[in-house]
Formats: C-alpha cells, sequence, structure tokens
C-alpha cells in the first residue's frame, strides 16, 4: 500500500515540525520588538528580528524535526511560545 | 530495529527527497526567472531601446516647477500632498499624484498618474486608480517586468505569490541544511569530477558537485528571498500589531524615517532643489522626487539619486525643508541616520540582487542561479533512474516534470520573449497576458513530450526548440523597439545594449549544441542497448548453459 499508517504518521509530524516553528518564530519575531535593542536610529528592534526570521524557522524546524527527545524539544519550544506570548500581551497592553 | 526518531539521518534524508519533489516546480521557477530577472535593467534598457527620452537633467532650460504645474493641472486637491515625481532610463517623467488608503491587504496608494516627454512638457498619458493601474508601464517595460512578476509572484496575485515564494525560499532552507547533513559535502567530493559509467552514479556525483558548490549561493538565496517574500505580508503586519497598535503605516513611517521639518507656511520651488541636489552628488542621475505632507506645515521634499558603476551603483538621497528649500540632511535608505538595522537591509537587498560589486556579481548569480537549476534537474533525474519501474505513474510524473523543467523553462523564456515582440508589434494593449499564456503552454508542451518520449529525447526536441527560438529573438526584436542591431551599435548612447543580442544569440547557439550532445547520447545509448541484446541473444544461442542462467537471473 503506497500510504501506511506509519508514512501518515511521520508525515503529520513533519508537517506539525514546519508549521509549528512557523508559528513560533513569527510571535518570537513580535516580540522581539520589546527586548531587542532600538539601536541609534530607532529601528534596529523592527529590522534585525525580522531579516533573522528565517533562520530561527529553520533552526526550529530542524530542531523539533530531528531530536530524539520530542517531549523535551517540545517542551522548549512550548517555552518560548509561552515568553513571547508574555511580551505580546505586554505589547497590547502598554 | 531502531525506530524512527532515533534515526536522524534517515529522517533527514526522507524530508530531503520529498521537499526536493515538492520545491522542483516552484524553486526552478523561482530560480530561472531569478537568473534573468539579475539583468532586469539591461534587459530593460535593450527593450526599450525605442525610448528615448533624455534624462531630465540632461534637458536645457528644463524647468520642474513648470514640469510640475502642467502635469498637476485638474489634479483633485485631496491627492496633490503626496506626489512621487519617477523617471527611469530612457523613460518619460511621471508624475504620481496619490493619497493612501488602507485596504483589506494594508496599505495602498490612489491617485492620478501624468507621463510628460522632458523635452517639451507633453503630456503623454493620464490614468486615474492604484498605483499599479495609475502608472501604466510602457509596453516596452512589460519584457524585463514579466521576468520580475514571474520572480517574485510566480504570475500569481500579489500576496497569494509572495507566499508561495516565501514557501520555496523556506524549502529551500529545509533541502540546504537537510542536504549537508545527509550528503556531507567533503574536499574529496567537490573536487572529483562526476563518475561517468554509470548513470546513476553520474547524476548523484553531479548533484553532490553542484550542489556543494554552489552552496554559499543558495544558502544567501533562500535566506533573502524568504526575508523579502515574507516580510511585507507576514511579518510587518505582525509587528505592527505588537507594537504599532495595528498601524502599518505607522511603523512603515518609523523604519524610513521621517526628518523632522519645523511647522511654516509657503511653498519652495522645485527646480533649485534638484539643482542642488545633483551638485552634491556629482551630477547623480535622479531617479525620484518625492513631495511628502506638500503644502502642508510639515512639508519636505526627498530626491533619490545613483551614480552608477560596473562595481556597484552608488545611492544617494537628500531632504529638503518643502517650505524654504533649503537641505537638511542626507538620509540613509532607513531611519533617518546611520544604524545598524539599516546596513544589514542594505546588505540583504545587495545579496539578493547580486549588486554587491555590480556587473561582477551579477555574472556570478546569474550563473548560480542556472547552476541551481541544474541542481534540482539532478535531482529528479536521480529520483528518475533509481526507480525500479520506469513505467510506474509515479516516475511519468517526475519524468513530465523534469522535461517541463530542464526542457520546458528555456523554451518559454524564448517564446514568451517572442510573444512580446509580437504583442508589441500588433498593438495588444495588455502585453503580459500573450506572454504568460505562450510560457504556460510552453511549460505544459513540453511536459507533454516529456510523458511521450524519453528524457533525451525531449531533451533534445525542446532544447532545439529553445535554441532557433533565441537565435531568432534578437533578429525579430526590432518589430518592437524599431531599433536594430547595427542603429543600435551605431548609436554611443544604446551600444551598450547590443550585448544582451550578443547573449541571447550565444544562449540559442548553446542549447542548439546541447540538443545535439543530447540526440547523439540517445543515438549511442540506444546502439548499445540495441548491441547488448544482440550479443545477449547470439550468446544464448550459442550457450545453452548461459540460457539456463538467465532465465534463472529472472
Amino acid at each position: 500500500m503506497f500510504l501506511t499508517a506509519s508514512k501518515l504518521r511521520d508525515t503529520g509530524y513533519a508537517l506539525t515540525s514546519l508549521v509549528g516553528a512557523f508559528l513560533l518564530a513569527v510571535l518570537m519575531v513580535a516580540g522581539a520588538t520589546k527586548w531587542f535593542p532600538e539601536g541609534s536610529a530607532g529601528i534596529d528592534h523592527i529590522i534585525v528580528p525580522i531579516v533573522l526570521f528565517p533562520l530561527v524557522w529553520i533552526f526550529l524546524a530542524l530542531f523539533l524535526y530531528t531530536t530524539q527527545r520530542r517531549a523535551r524539544a517540545w517542551a522548549v519550544a512550548g517555552a518560548l511560545a509561552i515568553v513571547h506570548v508574555g511580551l505580546v500581551a505586554y505589547g497590547f497592553l502598554t | 530495529m531502531p525506530s524512527e526518531a532515533e534515526r536522524p539521518r534517515r529522517r533527514l534524508y526522507k524530508l530531503h527527497r520529498w521537499t526536493g519533489l515538492l520545491l522542483a516546480l516552484l524553486g526552478m521557477l523561482v530560480f530561472f526567472s531569478g537568473a534573468v530577472a539579475t539583468f532586469n535593467h539591461e534587459l530593460d534598457r535593450w527593450a526599450g531601446r525605442g525610448d528615448s527620452f533624455p534624462a531630465l537633467q540632461d534637458v536645457p532650460d528644463f524647468d520642474l516647477d513648470r514640469a510640475y504645474e502642467v502635469a498637476s493641472a485638474n489634479v483633485n486637491e485631496r491627492y496633490r500632498h503626496q506626489v512621487d515625481i519617477l523617471q527611469q532610463e530612457g523613460r518619460p517623467i511621471r508624475f504620481f499624484f496619490h493619497e493612501h488608503v488602507e485596504t483589506d491587504s494594508g496599505i495602498d496608494e490612489v491617485g492620478v498618474a501624468t507621463a510628460l516627454d522632458p523635452s517639451t512638457l507633453e503630456v503623454l498619458d493620464r490614468r486615474e486608480g492604484h498605483r499599479d493601474e495609475a502608472i501604466k508601464p510602457r509596453p516596452s517595460q512589460a519584457l524585463a517586468s514579466f521576468f520580475l512578476d514571474l520572480h517574485i509572484f510566480l504570475l500569481m496575485p500579489e500576496t497569494l505569490g509572495l507566499i508561495a515564494t516565501g514557501v520555496a525560499g523556506f524549502a529551500l532552507l529545509v533541502l540546504i541544511a537537510t542536504g549537508t547533513l545527509v550528503h556531507r559535502p567533503t574536499v574529496k567530493k567537490i573536487s572529483r569530477a562526476p563518475r561517468r559509467h554509470r548513470r546513476r552514479l553520474f547524476f548523484g556525483d553531479f548533484h553532490t558537485l553542484m550542489g556543494s558548490w554552489s552552496l554559499p549561493y543558495t544558502v544567501i538565496l533562500a535566506l533573502t528571498g524568504t526575508f523579502f517574500s515574507f516580510a511585507g505580508v507576514v511579518l510587518i503586519p505582525a509587528m505592527a500589531m505588537v507594537a504599532f497598535d495595528g498601524d502599518q503605516e505607522a511603523l512603515i513611517r518609523t523604519v524610513v524615517g521621517t526628518v523632522d521639518v519645523s511647522d511654516s507656511d509657503g511653498v519652495a520651488r522645485l527646480q533649485p532643489i534638484l539643482d542642488d541636489a545633483i551638485e552634491r552628488s556629482n551630477g547623480a542621475q535622479v531617479l525620484r522626487v518625492g513631495l511628502d505632507q506638500w503644502g502642508q506645515a510639515d512639508a519636505n521634499v526627498t530626491v533619490g539619486m545613483v551614480t552608477p558603476s560596473p562595481l556597484g551603483d552608488e545611492d544617494h538621497t537628500f531632504v529638503y525643508d518643502g517650505h524654504t528649500g533649503a537641505f537638511l540632511q542626507s538620509k540613509p535608505g532607513v531611519g533617518t541616520r546611520p544604524s545598524f538595522g539599516n546596513w544589514l537591509l542594505q546588505l540583504m537587498a545587495d545579496l539578493h540582487f547580486g549588486t554587491l560589486f555590480g556587473i561582477v556579481t551579477k555574472l556570478l548569480w546569474a550563473l548560480f542561479g542556472l547552476a541551481t537549476c541544474a541542481l534540482a534537474a539532478s535531482g529528479l533525474l536521480i529520483y528518475v533512474v533509481r526507480q525500479s519501474d520506469q513505467h510506474s505513474p509515479s516516475t511519468r510524473l517526475v519524468r513530465l516534470l523534469t522535461v517541463s523543467l530542464a526542457g520546458g523553462l528555456p523554451l518559454a523564456t524564448a517564446l514568451a520573449g517572442l510573444a512580446w515582440v509580437a504583442g508589441y508589434g500588433l498593438d495588444v494593449s495588455n502585453l503580459t497576458r500573450p506572454m504568460t499564456i505562450t510560457f504556460l503552454l510552453a511549460l505544459a508542451g513540453a511536459g507533454v513530450v516529456g510523458a511521450l518520449a524519453g528524457i533525451r529525447a525531449s531533451l533534445a526536441l525542446t532544447w532545439t526548440a529553445s535554441g532557433f527560438a533565441l537565435v531568432v529573438l534578437p533578429l525579430v526584436a526590432p518589430i518592437a523597439t524599431g531599433v536594430g542591431m547595427v542603429d543600435a551599435w551605431a548609436d554611443a548612447d544604446l551600444r551598450e545594449t547590443v550585448f544582451v543580442d550578443g547573449v541571447l544569440f550565444f544562449c540559442g547557439v548553446f542549447f542548439l549544441l546541447a540538443a545535439g550532445a543530447a540526440a547523439k547520447s540517445r543515438r549511442v545509448a540506444s546502439a548499445a542497448a540495441r548491441e547488448g541484446v544482440a550479443g545477449l541473444q547470439s550468446e544464448l544461442s550459442e550457450n545453452p548453459a548461459a540460457q539456463e542462467e538467465s532465465i534463472a537471473g529472472e
């Protein structure tokens, strides 16, 4: 059979890693406006995180996909998400 | 047996193979059109050599204030506070009077665009609407902008196209990371010529060799391309929501940087500002004069210029007070003072567009772009060669894709160029449409040939057609441009455009030679196969023991 349960599980995990990493990377870039230094022209906190976005995404995606300790990897991703959700929420409140 | 989670290299290989198969179409379209678009400026000059409007600073007694007066006649008052005055090399001056409006997809600019002849100030064209509708490109601009749009939007609607190219960029990052970890390029691997005695080994060695040598280029292009695609559609809205209460215009204003102008009355004269900017830049070419908040309390004027150089153009941006015309400051690309962010953004642009060291990096980028296409094609060929059943639907599909891309892309590009010539000659109002239809039909046609015939025969056929089309293109181009190679060579201002004729002709000859090689290789392979079968039959008839062995083997 072309699509076995194991293949479906693998594909599902690969997609979850890639999409999960994308969402976390967007959250981290948005949250970074609150902690990254503004620089002399007051724009570095916007530009640098956007430029670094592809690197953050690929690093997170490979980390989540290739890890041998999935639970720990997703816990780290969850912690990063919580910190940046906090920063984003702080942005809305202030 | 170890579980999947315990074998990262095997998982990486699977991810590499499937991402490669899925990325092949989008990735090759993006890289091939990107390689063509690297010479967008040169192609645009070649296509527009029939347009010979002088640069505004070269027109004796040119007066920008008088030009403004002519262009702004009957323009609605609400559009007069934001004005862009633009001129591309050899083209008319365009005034775009506009206002910013919020739409579902972000900020848009709506207004009136007027094109003027810089010598006579005659109004050549006048349109109202969104920026893209109002500033309608001249027919000569359709050729270069087609390949640029193909590269950026993949012929899709704007937002969807940017997401698609962004996903392609990210998929390329995945391919690079997994490919490096799986193939592990070593000095030995990257210095070894591909082994020719077996097709499977040859394609494998070629793939590793191409992938290793083009690695720095593909990393740079994947990172910068993903950034450029996703920045506008995902990241800027997300950041605006967090840091600017959802106001994207406020974010863009902060990044671009607004120079403080003291509130005052009066309107500055434009020509003295232009004269000052030309003097400050030692005679650079004027690209844009932007009037911001014009006629209002904080009016200012920004003059954007470029000093062309073979080893990298030099940009200049000067800001003036919109009331007194006084020089305020020289401005970086983003922000109002030099910063790490501006340096990083400039570096991203130079790396992506290949303008870091002018023509040297542009040539290198185009060659690496084509090498990346060869990398993708060899990856597809590896898949085809490794399949035990050459007639299975998946093998046929990948073979179709391989021919559609490796043979179809050059053919589609050349035929789109011919469609541009024909459309221009027949005075077709929207030249993008016939070019798009021709391009897609050529890709599909090549794919059909690939599905019906073998790879070598299909490539020989499509490369022959590409070669003829590319050789013919410079010969028929005067139908559109009105200026042939000989006339262009005789005109000192247009002489450089003959280089494009030469490149097209050279590419045509290259594809004809490649087609000849593919056809010869097909004949050799067929003869070898026939000899192999004949030899085996003769051996079997003479040696019954060998016959038994052969049957046992089957």
